[in-house]
């Protein structure tokens, strides 16, 4: 904030203008727009001086505000300019009388006001300058009246040393041409080109004035002034040198403007042209121009300290090379310290761009491989959700040109879900899994596809199912597109409407007190006694709202009892303090306790998914192929939300969807299941104990009979995924293990070897490659967690890889590379393990990979570290 | 009313409209048409002729093409030296269109460097904005440029966008506050009467005295007998920059700021006056 300001005047389309009390600037409310009446920031107009190095001459009063403003005045600036110097000559400055030279300050009644054509423009500088009378150039003779007014009045006060009763002086004098000027400054007047001048004078004793000085004003109006509110305004910046001349309408005309050797060179030039081309204008142009696709204002968060949004132009450029290749660049152009800075991206080294959750902005990152090894995206916010899905849909597209990339995604894609729950797809290429040169992972290119879902799977035949946070139940209809990627980019017949439904949970927090018990009034530092899960940020049923503009409520706030630690019978759960792990029963040393509430909302939006009834599930797997392969039925294995098993029958590649579910006989509920290449099923229940199916086959889907597995020692196993012969599971400590000892004739193998810690999900694919969620990762500017890794070095000799590589990250949920059965070139086998740690991550652990020893390496873990609230969140 | 930055728009938009004419000796399959096109005098000829290449190549035999080369009047045309430049020196006062014949075959390796891909013309105009950069400011300014703005001055160029090339072209044109220009101008004077090349000395833009140095001073000192007056008075030679004739008291620092080719170097031709 500025401070205070003296007055404030509201002009066309509700812009705001303001006069500063302490520094009587003239201020402009800069982002005054119909969503944000209130604005953003106050910014002081800021112009050019005589003495500086700029060819702007502060003197030509009205043709100098020309400089600064955009493009959409500048043609009614000539205007102004023509009239103007119909009656002026050449000025300079205004010269001060003598009399009031040791008068420090002269505060000089400005008025920006609308504007009229003809010899109004005279008479509104009029108003504006301070015309003391002798030396007074010819250009404020018309105001002579007013001025020399002003003048006499001037010359009747005592040379004061008191800035103040000078400018009540001035003040008053306003007052009266004020009330003389309504007409123009209230009315605009239908013909006239709507544009504003702001009034400068400059005064020729520069002695007295520091160079920072301007003109002290004491009332503004901004009623004839319109600016349209998404227009980047150049007022607020002074230009100098030939920076001025590059970028600024400059109408000096001083002396050195006016030499012969210059007058020489515009002549000529002009005469070139003409030879040139005038008589040529029909040959055709050896170069094609370059296209500007799309210019706007968007805001930026700042990659340096402190970090904070700021006002950005941006702007997407497409050009056809010579070879008919089209580049396109994302030019981001800041103001850094008043000097104009920009940042550009070529468009095809973009990895991907994701929408992220903020509450107060609509916004989302954009990653190329460089800033994904950083976790430091480029965030830009737009002003609505619907601007921020027209920059997205559009560089989406752009991204998917630049890479030839149209389309279905093919049935070797991989397929990711974020937090958010948007659906991304890559393509990979044969050397994403091509030992012993991987690609890194962070050069994935990722497309969204419209939906919402929690998680996918897939086979590499193309047969792909989704499942909602409600637990619906989708297949893949081989489509691209949707949500807000409309037009060519989306296919047409075969995107439908989908829609899903999450829970929005706040707590209500109490802490007891001996004399009411427990009550909503807390300690000074505890949390909010409606808060999110954290604690950290105040969230009330009032104020808590859906995710995004995109999600409405479909019910009320509830108590949730589901919480995990239990709850007693009205849903409070204790614990001895606010950050501590809470219970479901009352104990004396409990001093604090919270229940649950959550809040359905729907998000209604379109993608290729089919709805795929009755059964609501919470965990599907696909049999993953070789290319070779060409089974005629697909297996296919399901776990309920309820925790049943299931398997799903006459799924082909005609039929994704199946026909019927065929319930599978378990004595508890369930949570997860995999089903392998060579049909072997593994699955694990809600208590964290692990079975295997014996003797699935196509003849018999749904095998004879559960083995129950031990789980790692202590753990309880979450998740498991099976690929060609690979069985890798993770336990609710987020350790990755690693089923040892499977062979044909057993294949349950014999034990668990502890692989990483740091794991959410594992997604095993048919060449048995192993891809994880991870949890904590390092960025360079801190951890961000759900991050998308890719463990290399795995071989058949070595199942268990030797360590990491970093993906797309955090934010992210789910992971699915089972489609992915593109055959690596046969590579050379007889690499040493030790040549792999030498190329291993450098944040792997000390222990090392000799030959009989598998390496146990761990993804990044710095517990102390504190989440970055800036990262991606989920 | 026009300003110095019109005088930056007109240089870099500046066009020459030229006719390319097949040399009559080249095999075809039939009758070869010329091609009319408008050049770009900033640019260079074997980056802007893709056009002319693949229309000429449409009535030839894939095994007769090899790499094109351009002649005018019997002169080879250096690919490397900008094309306003090599209109100005050999075709300043002809009738327009500029007709350049193409050739396909025998190329003369005496007179033209090989221009295989556009990667060899980048290579050139970057070598070129260094130079400049040297000579202007001890290099200072380019080295601290990183790679993206290198590249963005040469897609600028190549792509003909004004506004991306100056976003970083004014860097390089300007000097600190406390000198009045740069270091030394980088320029070249051309001839075709001379053996050598061209000329290109260390020249400062500003005196001893504090004075801008003049075009004039400039010629008088590197170049002499370009400005001497024929016994009559008569001049005897045009001074040519971007095909207009500044007066010798133009001072080199603004030529250097305006009209300088996008490589930062003043190509400057000095020409028989025409007789007519």
């Amino acid at each position: 904030m500025v401070g205070e300001m003296m007055m404030v005047n509201v002009g066309l389309n509700d812009q705001v203008w303001g006069i500063g009390s302490e520094d009587r600037a003239v201020y402009f409310r800069q982002g005054v727009t119909p969503s944000e009446l209130s604005g953003k920031t106050w910014k002081a107009i800021v112009s050019a001086r005589d003495s500086d190095r700029s060819q702007t001459g502060s003197s030509t009063s009205l043709l100098s505000a020309g400089c600064f403003f955009s493009d959409d005045v500048r043609e009614q600036m000539n205007l102004i300019a023509q009239s103007d110097t119909d009656t002026s000559s050449d000025t300079e400055s205004l010269q001060v009388h003598p009399d009031l030279a040791d008068m420090p300050l002269l505060g000089a009644p400005a008025s920006v006001n609308g504007n009229n054509v003809g010899s109004q423009p005279a008479e509104a500088s009029a108003n504006v300058a301070v015309a003391p009378q002798d030396s007074a150039p010819e250009e404020a003779s018309p105001a002579s009246g007013s001025g020399e007014k002003a003048g006499a009045e001037k010359s009747e006060s005592p040379a004061d040393q008191d800035p103040h009763p000078a400018e009540l002086q001035w003040t008053n004098i306003d007052l009266k041409e004020a009330h003389k000027k309504p007409p123009f400054s209230t009315s605009p007047f239908p013909e006239t080109p709507i544009q504003s001048s702001l009034g400068m004078f400059s005064v020729g004793d520069e002695e007295h004035y520091g160079a920072d000085e301007h003109p002290l004003w004491a009332w503004v109006s901004g009623g004839g002034c319109l600016v349209d509110s998404h227009s980047s305004l150049k007022w607020f910046t002074l230009q100098s040198g030939l920076l001025c001349s590059v970028q600024s309408l400059s109408l000096s005309i001083s002396p050195a403007q006016t030499a012969a050797w210059r007058k020489q060179i515009f002549q000529q030039l002009s005469e070139r042209t003409k030879r040139e081309l005038e008589n040529f204008r029909h040959y055709e142009q050896a170069i094609e121009q370059s296209v500007w696709v799309k210019t706007g204002t968007l805001q930026w968060w700042r990659s340096w300290k402190p970090h904070k949004w700021t006002d950005v132009r941006v702007a997407l450029e497409q050009f056809t090379g010579n070879d008919g290749m089209r580049d396109s660049i994302l030019f981001i152009y800041y103001l850094h310290h008043e000097e104009k800075k920009y940042i550009h991206v070529f468009l095809n080294e973009v990895t991907i761009l994701v929408e992220v959750l903020n509450d107060a902005k609509h916004s989302f990152a954009l990653y190329t491989p460089e800033k994904t090894k950083q976790r430091w995206p480029i965030r830009l916010a737009a002003a609505t959700e619907q601007e921020m899905h027209d920059w997205l849909a559009l560089l989406s597209m752009s991204c998917c040109e630049s890479r030839r990339i149209q389309g279905p995604p093919s049935h070797q894609a991989i397929w990711s879900v974020t937090c958010k729950g948007d659906v991304f797809v890559s393509e990979p290429g044969p050397e994403l899994e091509a030992a012993p040169h991987l690609m890194p992972c962070d050069q994935m290119f990722w497309r969204q596809i419209g939906g919402h879902l929690r998680l996918i799977e897939c086979n590499s035949h193309g047969i792909v199912w989704g499942i909602g946070y409600d637990h619906t139940a989708w297949v893949y209809t081989g489509g691209y597109g949707g949500g807000f990627i409309q037009g060519l980019a989306s296919s047409a017949d075969n995107i439908y409407m989908q829609s899903d439904v999450k829970c929005v949970y706040i707590y209500e927090n109490q802490r007891w007190n001996p004399v009411t018990g427990y009550s909503s009034r807390g300690l000074p530092t505890d949390r909010y006694m409606w808060s999110d899960a954290s604690g950290l940020q105040e969230c009330t049923k009032v104020n808590t709202k859906p995710p995004s503009p995109q999600w409405s409520w479909v019910s009320d706030w509830y108590i949730d009892f589901n919480i995990s630690g239990g709850t007693d019978r009205e849903g409070w759960q204790y614990a001895a303090d606010f950050p501590a792990s809470y219970h479901g029963h009352k104990t004396m040393k409990d001093f604090v306790r919270r229940r649950r509430w959550a809040r359905k909302c729907k998000i209604i939006t379109n993608g290729p998914w089919l709805e795929v009834p009755p059964i609501t599930l919470w965990d599907i797997t696909i049999i993953p192929s070789s290319a070779a392969d060409q089974e005629e039925l697909i297996a296919l294995w399901a776990v309920s939300d309820k925790g049943d098993v299931l398997c799903r029958l006459g799924v082909t590649q005609q039929n994704p969807a199946g026909t019927s579910w065929l319930h599978v006989g378990t004595d508890q509920p369930f949570m997860s299941v995999s089903i392998g290449a060579f049909h072997q099923v593994w699955a694990v229940a809600r208590d964290g104990s692990t079975f295997y199916r014996g003797s699935v086959s196509p003849k018999k889907p749904a095998g004879d009979c559960w083995y129950h597995i031990p789980s790692p020692p202590k753990q309880k196993l979450k998740q498991v995924s099976v690929g060609r012969t690979s069985v890798l599971a993770v336990d609710k400590n987020g350790n990755l293990w690693y089923r040892q000892g499977i062979t044909p004739s057993y294949p349950q193998g014999s034990q668990w070897d502890h692989v990483s810690n740091n794991i959410r999900k594992v997604s095993v694919g048919p060449l048995d490659q192993v891809w994880v969620i991870a949890d904590k990762v390092q960025g360079s500017h801190s951890l961000s967690c759900g991050t998308v890794c890719h463990r290399t070095g795995v071989q058949p000799l070595e199942p268990k890889g030797i360590s990491w590589d970093y993906g797309i990250g955090g934010g992210w949920e789910h992971i699915t590379v089972r489609g992915n059965a593109t055959e690596a070139p046969k590579a050379a086998l007889h690499e040493t393990s030790e040549e792999h740690s030498a190329k291993s991550a450098h944040l792997e652990d000390g222990e090392n990979g000799g030959k009989g020893n598998h390496s146990k390496t761990t993804l990044m873990v710095n517990e102390g570290q504190e989440l970055d609230r800036n990262t991606v969140n989920c | 009313m026009t300003d110095d930055k019109d005088v930056l728009r007109d240089v870099w938009f500046g066009r020459i409209p030229t006719c390319f004419t097949l040399y009559q000796d080249e095999i075809t399959e039939r009758e070869a048409e010329p091609y009319y096109l408008l050049l770009p005098r900033i640019s260079y000829l074997t980056l802007v002729t893709d056009k002319v290449k693949k229309h000429f190549q449409k009535v030839m035999r894939q095994e007769d093409v090899t790499e094109i080369w351009f002649e005018y009047e019997g002169t080879p045309l250096k690919w490397h030296f900008p094309i306003g430049l090599l209109f100005d020196l050999h075709a300043s006062n002809t009738a327009l269109p500029w007709n350049i014949t193409v050739h396909f075959k025998n190329f003369p390796e005496k007179d033209l460097l090989h221009c295989p891909s556009k990667d060899v013309i980048e290579a050139h105009f970057m070598a070129c904005v260094k130079e400049a950069d040297a000579l202007k400011h001890k290099s200072q300014v380019i080295n601290e440029m990183q790679k993206k703005d290198h590249k963005q001055l040469w897609m600028g160029l190549q792509n003909d966008k004004f506004d991306q090339f100056w976003a970083i072209n004014r860097k390089l044109m300007e000097y600190p506050p406390e000198d009045s220009g740069f270091r030394y101008i980088p320029f070249r004077i051309y001839q075709v009467t001379t053996e050598r090349p061209f000329i290109q000395k260390l020249f400062r833009p500003v005196a001893a005295n504090g004075q801008l140095n003049t075009l004039g001073d400039l010629l008088k000192e590197v170049c002499p007998s370009a400005v001497t007056p024929e016994v009559d008075g008569e001049k005897k030679n045009q001074v040519m920059v971007h095909g207009i004739e500044p007066l010798l008291e133009t001072p080199v620092q603004w030529l250097s700021e305006h009209m300088s080719y996008p490589d930062n170097f003043l190509h400057i031709s000095i020409i028989p006056q025409p007789t007519d």
